[in-house]
């Protein structure tokens, strides 16, 4: 039941965007979701998401398994989508007691839902395609210059990818407790919305122990590993920009400005 | 009959990359107070196993039914199965969760609607049973000792009344007098239900056992009662499983021309043939 959970999941194939410098994808999906605010007109989202669908392509994490990401955030979008539908103030359609449906409003949710759709898409493909431990490097790289401000960059980015690199583990122990309970007899499918929250103290309280035992753990294995923070230290695999990630920012930034002038051409 | 599998299969993952058939075209039965040893090697789904015989996962193929009910990749509400089949998984000590050994034994009980004395006579009996006295009833689960705890959770399942009792390695990571205790324990719920247990080692099964059914990636390779499994051993070898050391043992004599009138595997029998000269 846990399994459906794609995002902070690497997909371990090799492709050209697996091979891509994590920074290059980090800078790249970043600007992507600040340029999805930018899009207003429908045809602008269905571009965007032919050329979303070509860069899954490139990745060779079949399509199927990006949807699974969506799935988890599909309340998400119906709520959205009705709450923008029903309260959007505008020329009315239909209506029915108090319950408005306007033309603006069903616009305004088919983008909305849209919007949200290509956004977790998009950043489940940097997931998808980027082990946590080259994500880690990547943001270590491109944070750095505030180092010089006292700002803890390398802690932050290692906190980062421990985070990330305990969710499937954490996820696979939530589905033991959970099944281990549901042995005993324990039911979290029924009952009223404090009634399932009960539920799953029997749950919680087994993962947060079996969590902080881990993590102090994890800390002593480090330490015994001569860890000590980011002073001085060397990396095997340094981050050198190829020519492929030239290339990947050229094509994203021309393929960006045509969607955004596309409404002034047509 | 307590649980029989036809050509009972189970993929996980099914159509992604990380697609994997944990079992194929299994089929066994095992009759009421059975006890029923699953050995195999890391990864033969001997864990998968035990996870559909209790409808925690569900076959992709074949038929099963346990304790009566049919379990199919359809069916729901599985409460009611579950409350005749407990199921104790590997390293139970980590779905402890109550702030009292007592209440924490409870937690099955409660879920089947029983009465509050009721749940008291079945906590105590439960407590009894893995041998646990009442000084341990109001200690947090916590304060334990890992053998403890293990006994604990195991009473968990046990407060449940199960027909049919399944153990997911139960004496993995346990010290060897843990280990010897918690062995002795099982032994003692011989024959009063049916009991299913996983185990990595030869010598807990031989000593435990009556019937030993070995896996090997996802296929059941071997289904025969512990007097006669030993005898394969070039079989067992070749799946990476070994027989214990007394039948080894006693396989050599045999080389060497004694002659002894069946086969002995565990270390208490061998003991009383060579010593005492007790072949019967």
């Amino acid at each position: 039941m846990l399994k459906d959970m794609t995002l902070g999941q690497y997909y371990p194939v090799d492709s050209r965007i697996h091979n891509l410098d994590p920074r290059t994808k980090f800078l790249i999906s970043f600007a992507y979701i600040l340029g999805i605010f930018l899009l207003k007109t429908p045809l602008q989202y269905g571009v965007l998401f032919l050329g979303l669908l070509a860069v899954v392509r490139l990745s060779k994490v079949p399509f199927s398994f990006i949807l699974r990401g969506v799935k988890p955030i599909l309340f998400i979008l119906v709520f959205a989508f009705v709450m923008n539908l029903f309260l959007t103030p505008g020329e009315i359609l239909w209506s029915f007691w108090k319950l408005k449906i306007t033309k603006e409003g069903i616009k305004l949710a088919l983008l909305m839902v849209a919007r949200l759709f290509l956004l977790i898409m998009g950043s489940s493909l940097l997931t998808l395609t980027t082990s946590p431990i080259k994500l880690t490097y990547g943001m270590e790289s491109i944070f750095s210059p505030l180092k010089r401000f006292g700002f803890p960059v390398h802690e932050m980015s290692m906190m980062m990818g421990i985070a990330l690199r305990f969710i499937p583990t954490l996820t696979a122990e939530t589905d033991k407790i959970m099944k281990a309970q549901m042995a005993r007899g324990a039911d979290f499918e029924t009952g009223n919305i404090f009634k399932r929250a009960r539920a799953l103290v029997p749950i919680l309280v087994p993962l947060f122990l079996s969590s902080i035992q881990r993590a102090s753990e994890l800390a002593d294995a480090m330490e015994a590993r001569c860890y000590h923070g980011g002073e001085g230290r060397t990396r095997l695999h340094e981050l050198i920009y190829k020519k492929n990630d030239y290339l990947a920012g050229i094509i994203f930034i021309v393929f960006f400005g045509i969607i955004l002038w596309l409404p002034k051409i047509i | 009959m307590s649980l029989k599998l036809e050509n009972v299969s189970y993929v996980y993952n099914p159509d992604s990359l990380y697609e994997t058939t944990a079992l194929s075209d299994i089929s066994f039965e095992i009759s009421q107070g059975e006890t029923v040893g699953i050995i195999g090697h890391t990864g033969s789904g001997k864990s998968t196993l035990l996870q559909l015989l209790n409808g925690l996962l569900r076959p992709d193929g074949g038929s099963l039914v346990v304790a009566g009910t049919p379990i199919t990749k359809s069916s729901k509400n599985l409460a009611e199965l579950r409350k005749k089949v407990g199921l104790v998984f590997q390293y139970p000590e980590y779905q402890l969760f109550e702030e009292s050994v007592e209440k924490d034994i409870a937690f099955g009980p409660k879920n089947q609607g029983l009465s509050e004395e009721e749940i008291a006579i079945r906590v105590s009996e439960a407590m009894a049973l893995v041998g646990l006295d009442h000084s341990y009833r109001d200690k947090s689960p916590m304060e334990l000792s890992g053998g403890e705890k293990r006994r604990a959770a195991i009473a968990g399942v046990l407060a449940m009344k199960p027909e049919i009792l399944m153990l997911d390695e139960p004496t993995a990571g346990l010290d060897p007098q843990g280990r010897e205790k918690l062995l002795n324990q099982l032994m003692g719920l011989k024959g009063k239900l049916t009991l299913i247990f996983i185990s990595h080692s030869m010598e807990e099964v031989a000593k435990i056992a009556d019937r030993i059914l070995v896996l090997s990636k996802g296929t059941l390779v071997l289904d025969k009662p512990v007097e006669e499994i030993f005898e394969e051993e070039e079989l067992l070898r070749e799946v990476g499983l070994d027989i214990p050391v007394v039948a080894k043992l006693f396989a050599r004599l045999r080389e060497q021309g004694c002659d002894y009138k069946r086969n002995y595997y565990t270390l208490e029998e061998g003991l009383k043939v060579l010593l005492e000269g007790e072949d019967a």
